[in-house]
């Protein structure tokens, strides 16, 4: 839940990136990290295995600007995609204000990119969030790579609710801001009070 | 007191607190914001986003094998005999908090901690009779607007976000 403090003017939200595992999630904001001058970014946590899989989440802190006259925070989380690591993604669902879902376009990863946003659905109706409110963007993630699947059929079999998509290549960077500024933009707009 | 809102209770009374003890202090809200850090540094968020998730995971693991447990009388110590992390769950105005410290060459661990539970029923005292702070707050958000109720924004351009995101990119 966002959270807005009206004496300070401050807005903190919490956005999630989830995705099936190797799909991009933590290349997403090590890009941001790279790109964001250093008085803007807190510290980037990865808890990481040995062979640098996400454990339990990556963290990037980032202070951006005034909107209207209120500080904005942003608090970047990744899930780790791994199947197994399904009790630490609901976990970090907590609190959500917006997702990026990061889906990966090879043909090869279609199967888990759909059990990617199966398990996601479910687990945001475990913790009693409906996935029509939840600000959603969906990323099509690796459109550099060679045997990848049309927009058209990920659009078909991934975003039936019809979120702003966009294409990306998460490791140069294209399409990194566009997808964070459309959830940003959604998040912003979905803020409904807070605590004073 | 009585016309400060919470935030500025809970920073008055942490504030209060922090020169009788000799560790960072900080209060955490569930979701990994900070709602007050003795050290305010870099590593604010970094220490509210792990202390969650670390809460979080344990309560899990907890969970599995008793799930009826009563979760605020639990603490949470990660510790050496001199230094370490403590983490002691509690309710402010109907939400779960953390409040925490992080201490080191602390010739006396054993007090700290008995000084950290001690604010916490400090302040579960103190905020015991704040419930409707909170809602009275969106609700009052709520007869404030016309056209999309409730809600803080009514629009923002494309131009806007271009611009939060240039001030710090």
């Amino acid at each position: 839940m966002s959270f807005v403090n009206y004496h300070t003017k401050e807005i903190n939200c919490k956005i999630v990136y989830y995705g099936p595992g190797l799909g991009g999630k933590t290349t997403n904001i090590q890009y941001i990290y790279q790109k964001t001058s250093s008085q803007n970014k807190g510290q980037m946590i990865t808890l990481n295995t040995e062979n640098e899989r996400t454990l339990f989440f990556d963290f990037l802190p980032l202070d951006l600007g005034e909107i209207r006259g209120f500080k904005t925070r942003f608090h970047l989380y990744t899930v780790p995609g791994q199947v197994f690591y399904e009790a630490s993604r609901k976990l970090i669902l907590r609190g959500v204000d917006g997702l990026i879902f990061v889906a990966d376009s090879q043909v090869e990863r279609m199967e888990s990119n759909i059990e990617s946003y199966q398990g996601l659905e479910r687990n945001l109706a475990e913790q009693g969030y409906d996935l029509a409110r939840v600000p959603m963007v969906m990323q099509w993630n690796k459109r550099d790579l060679p045997n990848i699947v049309p927009v058209e059929d990920l659009q078909f079999q991934l975003n039936k609710k019809k979120f702003p998509a966009f294409e990306a290549v998460a490791n140069n960077g294209q399409g990194v801001f566009e997808t964070l500024k459309m959830v940003s933009k959604s998040v912003l707009l979905n803020i409904k009070g807070g605590l004073e | 007191m009585k016309s400060m809102n919470l935030l500025e209770k809970i920073r008055s009374v942490l504030d209060h607190k922090k020169s009788g003890i000799s560790a960072r202090i900080f209060l955490s809200r569930e979701d990994g914001i900070t709602i007050y850090d003795s050290t305010q540094n870099q590593t604010t968020s970094s220490v509210s986003a792990l202390v969650s998730g670390v809460w979080q995971a344990s309560e899990a693991l907890v969970g599995l094998t008793n799930p009826s447990q009563n979760i605020l009388e639990f603490r949470l110590g990660f510790d050496t005999s001199s230094q370490g992390i403590l983490l002691l769950p509690l309710l402010l105005s109907g939400k779960k908090y953390f409040l925490g410290a992080i201490y080191k060459e602390c010739l006396n661990p054993g007090q700290l901690k008995r000084q950290l539970v001690m604010i916490k029923e400090e302040m579960n005292l103190i905020f015991f009779e704040e419930p409707s702070l909170v809602k009275s707050k969106i609700q009052q958000t709520k007869t404030n607007s016309d056209q999309r109720k409730g809600f803080l924004f009514q629009e923002i351009s494309d131009d806007e976000i271009d611009r939060l995101f240039t001030t710090g990119i």
